[in-house]
């Protein structure tokens, strides 16, 4: 990126030119005063106000055990045992360092798992948040036997995600895999649409165009509220994700904010409590939907899937290492009113200070008063994949050796395998370099593929993969550097098939073969301006990239463009039709789930937002306008716009859109609109309730939106 | 980071403003820098890292790396920042505009600076931050992806556009 680089020098030059004088309020000595003052002000007013680091007392001993002497533990995934590498044919480079993966162990006693977290909070020790201080370890089984890897063939292919039904067909979550469902804030079943917003949600009858029902749900506890995030439908049943927050408390008629919350609000993302909740409803009476059961959840929710009706949902608990008296309780998660015991428990690391708990649990929604399973693990966690039998957790690792000062990028993987309710942590493995997006893993068969971008910190350049790996995610398989210096943007898996899209000037689309998990192979590639953010297949050889556009050098961002790839010859992928949208931006670039594709007729919807600016340089509003376009004979064809506002004065809003039969609907937070197909003309509409309004000052969630000054 | 700051962090963290105060002095002129471009306003920018000094001071027992004092600030103050904005954007709805930055800063800023600044404004609030995390801040995509909570590659190919399109505004 040369031109990248002039902008940067430029611009920091410019910067530099510009001489900024701390003020004299700012100046060290004057901070100091202030901190001090501040300090008097609090002691005032509360007896407990900074948490103070205790001279470490006697080392709390924190005793680590395997299962085996256990026996009420779960079971902890063989580990790997490392492995004499075989020169690696596949790539000429250097092999990594073979060495052992995760030693999982438990803690011997709830007490040993509440002095785990005592003493992280009494240690003057400064341990690394998040941080390694030795070098990631692969796992690479090269010497595995051929033999020994079982390719399955009857692994249904995930292509289009979703089989539509026949007559009468309407638009579904765009899900990564068929059989496994994920939440949205927008469902449809055919006849109802059901939209999610912060404060609540509505149900709108598309038959007469009425919202049918309007819901302001509130916790028991009236200190609490909830703001709610997506939801699922399985059949009469609907789930409801939520986050539940306390409520700001009033005192002596001043609303003063508690203590927790202040701080909350000011503290880096994490660092706070939060509590998920999962509400199940009976919606076969959509104006009166009853309540079945509430689920709580300590943590905020990393993602969930739904298989068959059983609920899967993955939290990240912060363990709040603040406050010594509230430690004392909550070292550890709640599930359900219970607190997680040290049998549920994984340490990832027993030599490591983690205050982060992943926790995973699983739950029947069919019998609303089934048990809540529950399996958890001291480990961060970002992305999450997963298959029909396996809920797959990710997490990105920043290695520092801080006696090489080398630093790497890798991620780690969980493999939490589920049958019905049941979970069992099945396998971790370790890949180099960090996954763009759920979208990069693929379970196949026995097979794991995985794409990645690693940064080499020492040379300043990307490093582009592909690793397959087995059962026990061990690579047995692996694509190096699939183009130089370029990052992955999007992938897509096929069958044996990987399309992966990197991108550094231009956006070359490679198509990967897998046949042989030991040795993928790059069989074509075609080399574009822009890049696609997003794959969705059409048909087992057509394919749309949703992405930029791109001159000869970089990116356009302003736009959007429309790629159909023809890869009917995997050695020459072709791309066939463009459709560029110039000066918009559609939130399928973040959310794939907004993509909606009606497979019989071959329409791909998607919504496009035009903002508008004030000449001063202040957003003015946004048009929302939702396109459809026909993929037909290889082709796009019949582009229609559907004009859902023109002058929507909320910066950040929902906007989605989906299609019933011959209709289609747009739909923000406070209007839901009906047109034609085909001739695009609107036909009906109608204004939501006005949205539930949110407590004064909601904890950590400023949104940019509420910032934009209209006019 | 030196030795010296690791036992000034343990001090701080035992309640010492002054060793707190010799941590904030190293990096006090970045951070007001900062705050002066993500909310383009001396008064507000004051008020940003007052705030900011006082939370972390109170918290720093949640810091648990002396390395990462710095990033760690800087996460503090955008937030800081953002607050002090979200309250600005909400009192314009009362307030003439004339009565609001009203604090004259010291030395008057040059046109080229002024402009600078215009142009930081045409942007919106996410790529302000990342910029701001970059040129300011002289964060790498990575450290800024977590400060932000979002992954490196996304970092940077919002920098490069962000860049692209500052230039775009100042060179107008």
């Amino acid at each position: 990126m040369k031109k990248d680089q002039q902008n940067t020098d430029a611009l920091q030059a410019r910067f530099d030119e510009d001489r900024i004088e701390l003020p004299a309020s700012l100046s060290k000595d004057e901070v100091v005063e202030k901190i001090k003052a501040e300090e008097i002000k609090q002691t005032k007013k509360k007896k407990h106000v900074l948490p103070r680091v205790v001279a470490a007392a006697a080392a709390v001993a924190i005793v680590v055990t395997g299962v085996a002497l256990v026996p009420k533990h779960r079971p902890v995934p063989t580990t790997p045992v490392p492995t004499t590498m075989a020169p690696d044919t596949t790539q000429g480079d250097p092999v990594d360092p073979p060495t052992q993966a995760l030693a999982l162990s438990h803690f011997d006693s709830d007490k040993a798992m509440q002095a785990y977290f005592m003493n992280q909070y009494d240690s003057v020790r400064l341990s690394n948040f998040r941080y390694h201080t030795k070098s990631a370890d692969y796992v690479e089984d090269s010497a595995a036997p051929t033999m020994a890897y079982e390719q399955s063939t009857d692994v249904s292919f995930n292509a289009a995600g979703k089989e539509t039904s026949a007559a009468g067909n309407y638009g579904e979550t765009n899900t990564q895999v068929r059989g496994v469902d994920e939440a949205d804030v927008v469902k449809n079943d055919g006849r109802f649409l059901y939209i999610v917003r912060s404060g609540d949600f509505v149900i709108v009858d598309t038959q007469t165009m009425q919202e049918v029902y309007h819901a302001d749900i509130q916790p028991e506890d009236e200190n609490k509220y909830y703001r709610f995030s997506e939801m699922y439908l399985f059949g009469d049943r609907m789930v409801l994700t939520a986050t539940q927050w306390e409520r700001p408390k009033a005192a002596n008629g001043e609303t003063e904010e508690p203590e927790v919350f202040y701080s909350m609000r000011y503290m880096p993302y994490g660092w706070g409590e939060s509590q998920s909740v999962v509400l199940l409803f009976d919606v076969s009476d959509k104006t009166a939907p009853k309540l079945l059961r509430t689920v709580t959840q300590d943590g905020d929710v990393v993602s969930s899937r739904m298989v068959n009706g059983v609920l899967y949902v993955a939290t990240r608990y912060y363990v709040n290492l603040n406050d010594k008296n509230t430690l004392k309780e909550n070292y550890a998660p709640q599930v359900d009113g219970k607190r997680i015991g040290c049998e549920d428990v994984y340490l990832r690391d027993k030599d490591e200070d983690v205050s982060t708990y992943l926790v995973l649990t699983a739950w029947n929604t069919a019998q609303p008063d089934s048990k809540v399973e529950k399996l958890s693990m001291l480990t961060e966690a970002d992305v999450v994949y997963c298959s029909t039998d396996t809920f797959y957790v990710l997490n990105s690792v920043f290695n520092w050796d801080d006696r090489t000062d080398i630093e790497t990028d890798s991620t780690e993987i969980y493999a939490f395998a589920f049958s019905g309710t049941t979970l069992t942590l099945r396998a971790t493995g370790i890949v180099p370099g960090i996954v763009e997006n759920q979208y990069c893993i693929d379970q196949y068969g026995d097979a794991l593929r995985i794409t990645t971008t690693d940064y080499d910190y020492a040379k300043d350049v990307d490093i582009s993969s592909l690793y397959v790996l087995n059962r026990d995610l061990k690579i047995i398989g692996k694509l190096k550097d699939i183009a130089p210096d370029e990052q992955v943007k999007s992938t897509r898996f096929m069958g044996n098939t990987a399309y992966v899209v990197t991108f550094r000037n231009t956006d070359p689309l490679f198509v990967i073969d897998l046949t042989v998990p030991e040795q993928p192979v790059i069989k074509g590639k075609v080399k574009l301006p822009g890049f696609s953010t997003y794959l969705h297949p059409i048909t087992d050889t057509l394919l749309v990239g949703i992405g930029y556009d791109g001159s000869e050098t970089d990116a356009i961002y302003d736009s959007v463009k429309l790629s159909l790839f023809d890869v009917s010859d995997p050695a020459q992928p072709k791309e066939v039709d463009t459709h560029v949208i110039k000066s918009a931006s559609t939130s399928v670039e973040r959310d794939p789930k907004a993509v909606v594709y009606d497979s019989e007729r071959g329409i791909l919807g998607l919504p496009f937002v035009y903002e508008r600016w004030t000449p001063s340089g202040n957003f003015s509003d946004n048009k929302f306008i939702y396109k459809t376009v026909t993929i037909r004979d290889g082709q796009f064809a019949d582009e229609q716009a559907y004009i859902h506002a023109t002058n929507h004065r909320e910066w950040f809003s929902l906007f989605r859109g989906t299609y019933i039969g011959d209709k289609v609907y747009t739909m923000t937070n406070t209007e839901v609109k009906e047109f034609d197909l085909a001739s695009a003309e609107l036909l009906r509409s109608v204004t939501l309730t006005e949205e539930t309004t949110e407590p004064v000052g909601v904890p950590g969630v400023i949104t940019y939106g509420e910032t934009a000054v209209a006019n | 980071m030196s030795s010296d700051n690791q036992s000034l962090v343990r001090k701080a963290r035992s309640g010492s403003a002054e060793a707190f105060g010799e941590l904030y002095a190293g990096i006090a002129a970045d951070l007001y820098r900062f705050a002066v471009y993500q909310t383009s306003n001396p008064t507000l920018a004051e008020d940003a890292v007052s705030e900011c000094v006082l939370q972390a001071f109170q918290n720093i027992a949640q810091l648990k790396n002396a390395a990462r004092f710095r990033s760690w600030m800087f996460s503090i103050l955008l937030n800081c920042c953002r607050k002090q904005q979200k309250e600005k954007a909400l009192a314009l709805h009362r307030v003439p505009a004339d009565d609001i930055d009203v604090a004259a800063p010291q030395t008057l800023p040059t046109d080229e600076a002024l402009d600078l600044r215009a142009a930081l404004q045409t942007l919106d609030e996410a790529e302000r931050e990342i910029l701001l995390l970059s040129v300011v801040g002289g964060y790498s995509s990575k450290e800024i992806g977590t400060m932000l909570s979002m992954r490196a590659g996304a970092v940077r190919t919002r920098l490069s556009r962000t860049r692209a399109k500052l230039m775009e505004a100042i060179s107008k």
